[in-house]
């Protein structure tokens, strides 16, 4: 009875299907497959890329025959020298070159086809994202102003509320001793008699004057400190970039390393700030983000001068104003390439899990202090011919003072043994806290 | 009242003090968008143009004002980048010159004329393997099957895996698709080195071996997995000996001669 009723009910869905969709649906599914694995280096629908947008395709093909040989031998459709074949090779031949032949039967093609004529453009991604955008950049700002009034506000009426009580309470201490009973003000009137009563009688205008200057000055000895401590360091930067690139995205979802784009950290002091040509290895055919949809992806098109209708560049470019976040002074040398080469840092060492930023912020201090302790904690491998060579010395004349110290370990503690086991050499032992090593 | 005056003492002390200056994230002071003080510019800021600064504004004093009227923008738009006088090649960056023309008889001629100058060994493999999963791995795959993560995330489409389609693509014809790019692969060639860019054309190579080769790690392995297929090497060099280039021109032509469904 089950099977019978399963049965059925396929049956039911099938012939849904059919009614529903003038082309079978497997085909379309299969197409889709077909289209993806043969087509989709090269054609992506609704718009060109390195060949035609197939939109339509078959309805601009009057001879399905010709179609089908094109798509399995484009030299031999070629030599038939079909109108129709000889203007599209006229606009795509030159820059694209002729098509490659493709390894598909009749029956795959059509099964390609039914996917095109059944394609439909996905909806566009900018709706719900306004919401998701607004307010990003200063969310932590407004809530700490928030959280400041609230807390003093609190203060404020916990204060009243101290002053109304002791208010009451000496009210009801002056009914008990048989003073005449006063009439009742409202707590408010209370709360203004008693700091009347307070300025007015209990202060005095010397320690007002006093009170007031000593809270000042200190708020500004506080203040000018916290100020000086931080002249000259920028830890916190985290500035509105002209493109709202997020790392989170590229380089945290989709696992880009970062030396896909900052191509100079193995190579040079710099790590660079790639060129837009980089963003366009993948964003000729990623046109669109998760996030601001088109939006921001057209400021690389603007930049490099592409057009994404046409997929043709129009040679105008500008530069895209990125604003530097990690800034040394120009009296500090500091190399990518000998940090990340020799010294094989990681670059979150540094800039911090950049992965899971969506406005890159500078992490580290980068003050003098920070750079010396890092050199004086990090260890060098010395295990290698460089430092063999040239710090030879170095080894010798501390292995002689360990001897020194202990005479009796001569025959026990060889040189190459002491300086693997008995000493850690830092990068502050091979001259890196020498004030030329960086200021030159 | 004295007990209420010092606690008003204490709270503003305290307000004042939380309200004072910090850079710190939480601090009521925190602009994201404010880079701090500098206590000497004139030490700060580079004579000679930097190429990651655009500093526009020109009231700025002598040494903060740095951005260049010679740019490749022709001093319309601020900015400090320079691409090399035309017709010149600069000091030790000859081999970044390359002659074949970006196109698939260019890819033919490169294909038939280029040798790896890279000799395979254990570090030189290794080496590849690394840059392969920095420069390709995201499209390409780590297993070199055509799925990385943009493919699996629906972003791209997939190129193919090298044991498959892309298995007999020769060594100059790979570095040709890296340099110029093909379809809708870019040009990587502002991104890698000539000398870079045959590392990974030898590791790709190995990867064409098939769907394990991408966990080879040394070159002893690399012998294991190759020593069974040796006999396919001498053909491939006998068909590179009888071929002309003017064969091969031909054959581009005739466009069937052509690698089926490259990237």
């Amino acid at each position: 009875m089950n099977r019978l009723l399963s049965v059925s009910s396929s049956l039911l869905i099938a012939i849904i299907l059919l009614l529903g969709h003038p082309v079978k649906a497997a085909d379309a599914a299969n197409g889709e497959k077909l289209f993806k694995a043969n087509c989709g280096a090269c054609h992506i629908l609704g718009r060109p890329m390195t060949g035609p947008n197939l939109v339509g395709v078959s309805s601009r093909w009057e001879d399905k025959e010709l179609l089908h040989t094109w798509i399995k031998n484009p030299g031999k459709a070629k030599a038939t020298g079909d109108p129709y074949i000889t203007q599209l090779l006229a606009e795509w031949e030159p820059k694209s070159g002729l098509m490659a032949a493709q390894a598909v039967s009749d029956a795959e093609i059509d099964d390609i086809l039914a996917y095109i004529d059944n394609w439909a453009p996905p909806a566009p991604v900018q709706d719900q994202t306004t919401a998701d955008t607004q307010g990003e950049g200063g969310v932590t700002y407004d809530e700490n102003i928030m959280i400041l009034s609230v807390i003093l506000l609190i203060l404020v009426l916990v204060l009243g509320l101290v002053l109304t009580i002791r208010a009451r309470i000496s009210k009801i201490i002056a009914a008990q001793e048989g003073l005449p009973d006063a009439e009742k003000p409202g707590p408010i009137k209370v709360l203004i008699d008693e700091l009347k009563d307070f300025v007015v009688n209990q202060m005095n205008p010397t320690l007002l004057v006093l009170t007031v200057g000593g809270i000042l000055s200190i708020f500004l000895v506080i203040d000018l400190y916290n100020r000086a401590q931080d002249l000259g360091l920028q830890q916190g930067y985290a500035p509105d970039q002209p493109i709202k690139f997020s790392h989170k995205l590229h380089a945290g979802q989709y696992g880009i390393d970062c030396q896909y784009c900052h191509t100079g950290v193995e190579k040079s002091k710099n790590a660079n700030i790639p060129s837009s040509n980089i963003c366009m290895n993948c964003h000729t055919v990623v046109q669109s983000g998760p996030k601001y949809g088109t939006e921001e992806i057209s400021k690389i098109y603007a930049a490099i001068g592409y057009d994404a209708t046409t997929g043709n560049y129009t040679g105008e470019t500008k530069p895209v104003e990125w604003v530097r976040i990690h800034n040394l002074p120009d009296h500090v040398y500091f190399s990518h390439k000998q940090h990340v080469v020799a010294g094989n840092l990681d670059c979150e060492n540094c800039h911090g899990n950049v992965r899971e930023m969506e406005v890159v912020e500078q992490v580290s201090l980068l003050e003098m202090g920070w750079c010396i302790n890092c050199h004086r904690e990090t260890e060098v491998v010395i295990d290698n011919n460089y430092y063999q060579e040239h710090f030879h010395q170095v080894f010798e004349d501390d292995y002689a003072k360990y001897l020194e110290k202990n005479p009796d370990k001569k025959d026990e503690v060889k040189l190459g043994d002491f300086i693997k086991n008995h000493k850690k050499y830092t990068v502050s032992d091979m001259g890196g806290l020498e004030c030329q090593r960086c200021h030159y | 009242m004295r007990s209420i005056y010092s606690l008003l003492l204490l709270l503003s002390v305290f307000v004042l003090g939380a309200c004072s200056h910090s850079r710190h994230p939480d601090s009521l002071w925190y602009d994201p968008n404010n880079p701090g003080y500098e206590y000497a510019p004139a030490m700060y800021h580079s004579y000679p143009y930097e190429p990651l600064t655009q500093v526009t504004n020109e009231n700025a004093t002598s040494w903060y004002y740095n951005s260049t009227p010679y740019n490749d923008y022709k001093g319309k738009y601020k900015s400090n980048s320079l691409t090399p006088v035309a017709g010149t090649i600069a000091r030790g960056k000859l081999d970044y010159y390359f002659e074949y023309e970006n196109n698939d008889s260019g890819r033919a001629m490169a294909a038939r004329n280029l040798v790896n100058p890279i000799e395979l060994n254990d570090y030189t493999l290794n080496e590849g393997k690394r840059l392969f999963n920095l420069y390709c791995d995201h499209c390409h795959g780590e297993k070199g099957d055509g799925n990385g993560s943009l493919v699996e995330a629906g972003k791209i489409p997939t190129p193919g895996e090298y044991y498959g389609k892309l298995k007999d693509r020769e060594a100059g014809s790979i570095f040709h698709t890296i340099t110029y790019g093909k379809g809708i692969m870019g040009s990587h060639a502002s991104q890698l080195s000539p000398e870079q860019r045959w590392l990974i054309v030898n590791w790709v190579q190995i990867m064409q071996h098939g769907a394990e080769a991408y966990k080879i790690a040394s070159m002893s392995e690399y012998e294991a997995l190759t020593a069974p297929a040796q006999s396919e090497t001498p053909e491939m060099e006998s068909v590179q000996d009888t071929t002309a280039v003017e064969e091969v021109m031909e054959a581009v032509d005739s466009t069937n001669q052509m690698v089926e469904g490259e990237i």
